[in-house]
């Protein structure tokens, strides 16, 4: 029954525009409330956009074998945006108050009505009309309080652009063969006694987008998403507790090798298992090698996430803004140097492959409407540019169709998919070598190897702390499990500071959390070298506390 | 012949529960790890563990909601949730003693909020590990509440309720009755909400409106140290309806109406709904363009079902037992036992072992509470003198057992709340003859009308000593009543208010015309399905308040099919 009900809804969803019912409503819609929506005496709004998503999706977990849940989730929503005042100053892009931290948005009825569709989007609009004159009168205020002189508008003027894919076709789900799969697979965790808890989840969903705005752009797009992450719980010997996941994605299940995908759970099943019994540090300062994630999520948190998400919006409490938005960091270098020379960036979201790995952050359309192109970042080390939505900012003109949003938040610039590419690069072990090198010459008993660190970094660092580190001891070349540190002021200049990288490349899917505090996450890709090495990196022993061990010993165990 | 077939069924349902009993993986798990939890933890540390209970919620529910003629939302889920409840020291004292004093004011001090965890389905060894985790967690944490517990005992003043932090009684009961998952023909449901729902699209003043179908399977599984091993369920099957309107002076109104039933055949018919719903868009219609209500005080009825919901939040919230021992609530009725707290005409109870009421099923019906303790009738008032409270394990001086009121949903303590609170009266006339009383009432307190409360949309009560011991009841529907014979006028945005002893002694005549509320309410202890039931009463007096605007304008356009 349920999953006749989802292919009636994918079926139901696939005429062309020209008879699709919910695009068809949203441009009625749109077309009344541009003309008509004005209050006597006050502004029209001089631009509107209308962003409904479909989703289906598909939801099992497991733990230790055993099904936990097993859910399918059907959902209709969407989003406004109505603007007040015009390009070079209106109503967007300021919060006055902690509700406007995000968009007005409403559930949609799942089925295909032209009247019933309209009707949530004629509530809404009503809405944000109102909302968008208070908030403009609020901003304009905001201005003259604080004399800002710097406007440098709020929307980029672009063409309009029409965009319909053609539905594709979604192989038919086995749901039987995936939820056999989390089963066994999470059953692997059964052979590791340090791991006290673990859980494998996997998603498959399905997402039609549909957009349109006032300028005349309307598209229309369908994408999935396969993924399967794990979670676990381990306490070392220590007594530290470290909670972590590991997350493979891809845009279709048919992408995935589940034999793969088993041997790397079972792989990170047994290395955390292992770091159980890691040695002490106290402080640490030299040469390190970052590894696999490691090296994704080091390239994502040190620069990606840091030339996202430009501007920040206004803010009347202005202090209280970097608790709730992301406030990129290197945005104000462009033009400088951040990279080696050898390192050079671009993005291409017009990509979906690379050697035959799926790249979940393409797209053929930006979420306001914008196409994309390859866009260089990053040559011979010297940022070029940042990503850009169409909110302008000092020379930025323009938006580079990185424009961004789940219907949780305000789209803001984010990255598609990102190639970091080296021109100095040499093999693992000849990275090794160097690494083992470095150490010697700065006459240390040991150097580091680190394989996976955190998502999200903590106090205000710019940088998550490693979850998975080794000592690599110098004379037996001997890689030993490191107790929980931290990073000790990584900044910038580790950027900087990468010495050399593998030759092999590696696709890094990860879904990046938006800035807003109240958003979603977004698809995306970097491809980068598989190993970088650094020149110095500072790592002490950590600061947090530990915990008493369990009282009594694991019962499958005992 | 009678007596050999009631000894068959019997025998068989023995087998069908040993069989059940046996093979149920979850109880067996949670069987196994808390003896092995008990067993090495009471006296692992110098604080004894001294009881440890785990509480598990099976849940399989599906909703279905409609707007304007077509499918809103559809769902499905299933999932069993896990608790644990560890309680170290003695009886008399442990780590769930409210702390007191200035640590008291920490939010966290006293929370009712506890870890929650989800369970694999039908693997012992699966829900072994997960309850061995969440076990570690709460008895540490226990542990450590115990020792500020202790502390905070010592360096504040003495309690006046001396009579310890749970009941000597101990629960062994051994029960196997799980809720059968009912089969609803989900096509035939559609249809019906997508038909009812389309009526609301006729009037161009409703701003929103919906329909919708949620069923719950629960099947609750208690096993304790004291040797219960409970499994009970219960089905909970709900129509509602919904619509909201906007007034030109800037006033949300709204509207709506539940069906409980727990079988398919206890369901409302359509046309029952049909006509609920006709019913209900002309009230919506005439409140709009009606008067706002004055703050006034005067005589009114407040009618059956609205009155039950007074009962539920005015009464039944301040005769929880935990309330009357807390240091920090208003205990109202604490030290009030034999005395007269309202008209003599008047008896209360709250009884969960009552299935139905004429006929109408009672959300509030249970037979083991979540401690454990079979559920029993607790009598409140008795020809208008209190006479006990709602209790769980959690003694009073007085009142040293439960009477099976200890309930919570998932992630919360236990607390003491009502199942079916029921109110008989012995002032009981005719509905007509109770409006002529009105009548009477508003002669002779010279006021120029009176008001009959139509519809509420519920409640609440401020029971905490800091605040005002006040009430307010949600007014959703009310028409004036003129002494002259003019016809009734229905007014809007007004809340009843007042303080319940006061509120009490102005109650003089009942209906007898005793209708049901079914409802879900919301306290420390979570969302727990509740009933109450009452006749329409009469007040000499009562009290009402303006309530608050949105203030925000009409929409600017016409809904768009009636922009034409």
């Amino acid at each position: 029954m349920k999953i006749k009900l989802i292919i009636l809804l994918i079926l139901g969803s696939c005429p062309l525009f020209s008879e699709d019912i919910v695009l068809n409503a949203m441009k009625d819609e749109m077309k009344r409330n541009i003309s008509k929506l004005q209050f006597e005496n006050l502004n029209k709004p001089y631009f509107i956009s209308y962003s409904i998503y479909d989703s289906t999706s598909y939801f099992v977990s497991a733990s230790l074998g055993s099904i936990k849940q097993d859910n399918f989730y059907i959902s209709r929503d969407g989003k406004v945006d109505i603007r007040i005042g015009n390009k070079d100053f209106d109503s967007s892009n300021f919060i006055s108050n902690f509700d406007d931290y995000k968009p007005l948005r409403r559930n949609f009825p799942i089925e295909d009505d032209y009247d019933a569709i309209r009707k949530v989007l004629w509530l809404l609009s009503d809405d944000g009309y109102k909302a968008a004159l208070e908030k403009y009168s609020q901003k304009d205020a905001y201005r003259k309080k604080k004399d800002i002189k710097e406007i440098y508008g709020d929307l980029t003027e672009e063409n309009p652009v029409v965009h319909i894919e053609k539905e594709p076709e979604f192989p038919q789900f086995d749901f039987n063969k995936y939820k056999e799969w989390v089963k066994k697979v999470s059953n692997i965790f059964r052979k590791y006694k340090n791991i006290q808890d673990s859980d494998v989840n996997l998603n498959y969903s399905i997402l039609t987008k549909r957009f349109v705005n006032s300028e005349g752009t309307f598209y229309k797009t369908y994408s999935s998403q396969f993924s399967v992450s794990v979670y676990i719980q381990i306490q070392n010997e220590t007594g530290y507790k470290i909670n972590d996941s590991k997350d493979f994605i891809y845009n279709s299940f048919l992408s995935s090798d589940l034999t793969k995908t088993e041997q790397q759970i079972e792989n990170y099943a047994r290395t955390i298992n292992d770091s159980y019994k890691g040695e002490k540090i106290d402080y640490y300062v030299g040469p390190a090698i970052f590894e696999d994630d490691a090296a994704g999520e080091f390239f994502n948190q040190l620069f990606v996430r840091n030339i996202s998400f430009n501007p920040k919006p206004w803010a009347e409490k202005d202090e209280w803004l970097k608790y709730y938005y992301d406030i990129p960091k290197l945005t104000e270098r462009l033009g400088k140097r951040i990279f080696p020379a050898f390192i050079s960036v671009y993005d291409n979201p017009l990509v979906s492959l690379y050697n035959g790995i799926d790249l979940t952050g393409s797209y053929k359309i930006d979420d306001e409407g914008v196409k994309p192109e390859k866009l260089e970042i990053v040559k011979k080390g010297k940022l070029l540019n940042i990503y850009s939505s169409r909110i302008p900012y000092k020379d930025i003109k323009k938006s580079n169709a990185h424009g961004r949003g789940s219907l949780y938040s305000f789209i803001s610039p984010s990255a598609g998919n990102v190639f970091i590419n080296s021109e100095k690069t040499f093999t693992h072990n000849e990275l090794i070598e160097k690494l083992i090198n470095m150490g010697k010459e700065q006459d240390l008993d040991y150097v580091l190897v680190i394989k996976k660190i955190g998502r999200t970094s903590e106090n205000e660092k710019l940088i998550g702390d490693p979850i998975i580190a080794y000592k690599l001891d110098i004379k037996t070349k001997k890689e030993i499990p490191l107790d929980v540190s931290e990073f000790d002021g990584i900044g910038f200049r580790a950027l900087r500071d990468i010495m050399a990288t593998d030759n092999m490349y590696l696709v890094y899917n990860f879904n990046q959390k938006e800035p807003f505090y109240s958003g979603n996450y977004i698809p995306t890709s970097i491809i980068c070298p598989k190993t970088i090495l650094i020149q110095e990196v500072e790592l002490k022993k950590t600061e947090k506390k530990t915990e008493k061990k369990p009282y009594l010993k694991n019962p499958y165990f005992n | 012949m009678k007596g050999i077939l009631v000894g068959l069924s019997f025998l068989l349902s023995q087998n069908l529960y040993c069989e059940e009993y046996n093979k149920d993986a979850l109880l067996e798990s949670m069987s196994e790890e808390l003896t092995r939890s008990y067993q090495n933890l009471k006296n692992a540390e110098k604080s004894p563990l001294y009881f440890i209970q785990y509480e598990a919620w099976d849940e399989k529910s599906f909703w279905i909601s409609s707007n304007l003629g077509v499918i809103n939302n559809e769902d499905e889920s299933a999932q069993i949730t896990l608790s644990a409840d560890i309680r170290i020291g003695n009886r008399h004292l442990d780590n769930t003693h409210e702390i007191k004093g200035k640590e008291g004011r920490n939010w966290e001090a006293n929370s009712k909020e506890i870890e929650t965890i989800i369970a694999p389905f039908n693997d012992k060894d699966a829900i072994k590990v997960k309850l061995w985790n969440l076990t570690d967690r709460a008895y540490k944490d226990a542990l450590n509440k115990y020792l500020k517990v202790e502390m905070n005992k010592q360096v504040t003043a003495e309690e006046e309720d001396k009579s310890g932090d749970f009941t000597d009684e101990k629960t062994t009961d051994n029960f196997y009755e799980r809720a059968k998952e009912l089969k609803f023909d989900k096509e035939k449901i559609r249809k019906i909400l997508k038909s009812l729902s389309l009526k609301f699209k006729k009037y161009d003043f409703i701003l929103d409106s919906q329909i919708s179908f949620i069923y719950t399977n629960e099947n609750r599984y208690i096993v304790n140290s004291d040797g219960a091993k409970i499994v009970t369920g219960n089905n909970y099957g709900l129509i509602s309806f919904s619509l909201s309107a906007r007034t030109t002076d800037g006033m949300d109104l709204s509207r709506y109406k539940t069906y409980s039933f727990d079988s398919q055949d206890k369901m409302p018919t359509q046309d029952l709904i049909s006509l609920d719903i006709d019913k209900t868009i002309d009230e919506l219609k005439t409140t709009i363009s009606s008067p706002i209500q004055e703050p006034f005080s005067g005589p009114a009825i407040l009618e059956n079902r609205a009155a039950a919901v007074f009962w539920h939040e005015i009464f039944g919230h301040r005769v929880e037992g935990h309330r009357q021992k807390s240091e920090s609530e208003g205990q109202t009725f604490a030290k009030k036992i034999g005395e007269k707290i309202m008209p003599d005409f008047l008896t209360i109870y709250d009884d969960p072992n009552i299935y139905d009421f004429q006929g109408q099923f009672l959300r509030g019906y249970y037979k083991y509470d979540d401690e454990g303790v079979k559920a029993q009738r607790a009598v409140l008032v008795e020809n208008g003198i209190l006479k006990g409270f709602l209790m769980q394990r959690v003694p009073l001086e007085k009142f040293p057992s439960s009477n099976g009121h200890g309930r919570r949903s998932e992630g919360n303590m236990t607390v003491a709340r009502q199942g079916n609170l029921i109110v008989e009266s012995k002032n009981r006339v005719p509905y007509q003859k109770l409006r002529e009383l009105l009548i009477e009432e508003i002669k002779k307190s010279n006021k120029p009308y009176g008001l009959i409360i139509k519809d509420i949309a519920g409640g609440f009560t401020i029971t905490e000593r800091s605040l005002p011991q006040s009430y307010t009841v949600l007014v959703l529907y009310a028409l004036r009543v003129y002494p002259d014979g003019r016809p009734d006028e229905p007014v809007r945005g007004f809340n009843m208010i007042g303080t319940p002893l006061q509120t009490f002694q102005k109650i003089i005549y009942s209906g007898d015309d005793e209708d049901v509320f079914n409802g879900t309410c919301g306290a420390e202890s979570g969302w727990v399905p509740v009933s109450a039931v009452s006749p329409s009463l009469l007040f000499s007096e009562i009290e009402t308040e303006k309530v608050e605007k949105s203030n925000e304008k009409q929409p600017i356009l016409k809904p768009p099919y009636f922009d034409k």
